[in-house]
């Protein structure tokens, strides 16, 4: 029982530490224009994903079913490393830039 | 990747998580989070207690060791490479040495306090030092933390739960109750 505690703590900061680093990155993902919707406030984005999200969980479903778990695998494996592409690549982009920045130039800098 | 432990499985899941909280909470104004987070509840509870698909999913994914669940051990010495068909010991009642939550599970609740934080744009009254909108956001991802403690209740009792219903509640509680005392009245921009 005791483990538990420890196992639930540590699921617990992952669940507040995850949408703490999203919040944090959002404003960089704003300003690059990485929304996945043009408007935002539109009511059919939520329809669009929730049909996205059933599809692909049918195709993956599918997969399985007709034993092609290896396809299914390819597939989710390129989602996550594309994901991940596009996640790292702003943070590490913008640090390059700051680091280079105020490397260069330490407080001369007026351009916008 | 063949054989990924599963801190290596939990390291990828975790930034994946946060990076597409961040993009789907700037992709969807409050009215369509609320909508995405309500639906999806309903579609999880379906999923997981009527027709049992997800538990399917879960078991043939974890079972390829991909990082789309984060992997909690329960003691130490825990190795994600020997760990059995979930179903099976879901069978055989046998006690799981590790708890799983989905990334779902933490990326939908998290895109309301996204969405919060980066849409709700009208002057309202700072708490605890906090803007409004970023008052508003840390009420959600309190919500959603309120809500998985209820949900751990369930877990503990060892059957296999739909995680969405109590972590989106709890995040759409926590989002009305601090957007009504920051603002004054329900401001959905």
């Amino acid at each position: 029982m005791r483990r538990e505690y420890a196992s639930i703590a540590a699921m617990a900061a992952l669940l507040v530490g995850s949408q703490a680093v999203a919040i944090a990155l959002s404003p960089l993902f704003q300003g690059s224009g990485y929304q996945a919707f043009p408007n935002p406030s539109d009511v059919t984005n939520t329809v669009v994903y929730v049909i996205l999200i059933l599809v692909f969980t049918a195709v993956i479903l599918g997969l399985v079913r007709y034993r092609r778990q290896n396809l299914a695998k390819y597939v989710i494996m390129a989602s996550i490393f594309i994901t991940l592409a596009f996640v790292l690549l702003l943070p590490l982009y913008y640090g390059l830039y700051y680091s280079s920045r105020s490397a260069s130039r330490p407080s001369s800098s007026t351009s916008s | 990747m063949k054989f990924p432990e599963w801190y290596v499985v939990d390291t990828i899941g975790f930034v994946t998580a946060a990076g597409v909280t961040a993009i789907l909470g700037i992709s969807f104004g409050a009215i369509p989070a609320i909508l995405l987070l309500v639906a999806l509840a309903f579609y999880d509870a379906w999923a997981v207690y009527r027709t049992k698909h997800m538990i399917t999913l879960a078991d043939e994914l974890t079972s390829q060791r991909l990082p789309i669940l984060l992997v909690i051990p329960k003691k130490a010495g825990y190795s994600f490479r020997e760990q059995k068909s979930l179903k099976g010991q879901i069978a055989a009642g046998e006690e799981r040495e590790a708890m799983f939550i989905g990334l779902g599970d933490l990326i939908i609740p998290g895109i309301m306090s996204v969405s919060a934080f980066t849409f709700l744009t009208a002057p309202g009254r700072s708490f605890l030092g906090l803007e409004p909108n970023a008052f508003v956001a840390a009420g959600t991802v309190l919500g959603s933390l309120v809500g998985f403690f209820f949900l751990m209740r369930f877990v503990l009792k060892g059957n296999p739960q739909a995680g969405l219903p109590l972590l989106n509640g709890g995040a759409l509680l926590g989002f009305l109750l601090t957007n009504l005392l920051a603002y004054g009245y329900l401001n959905l921009a």
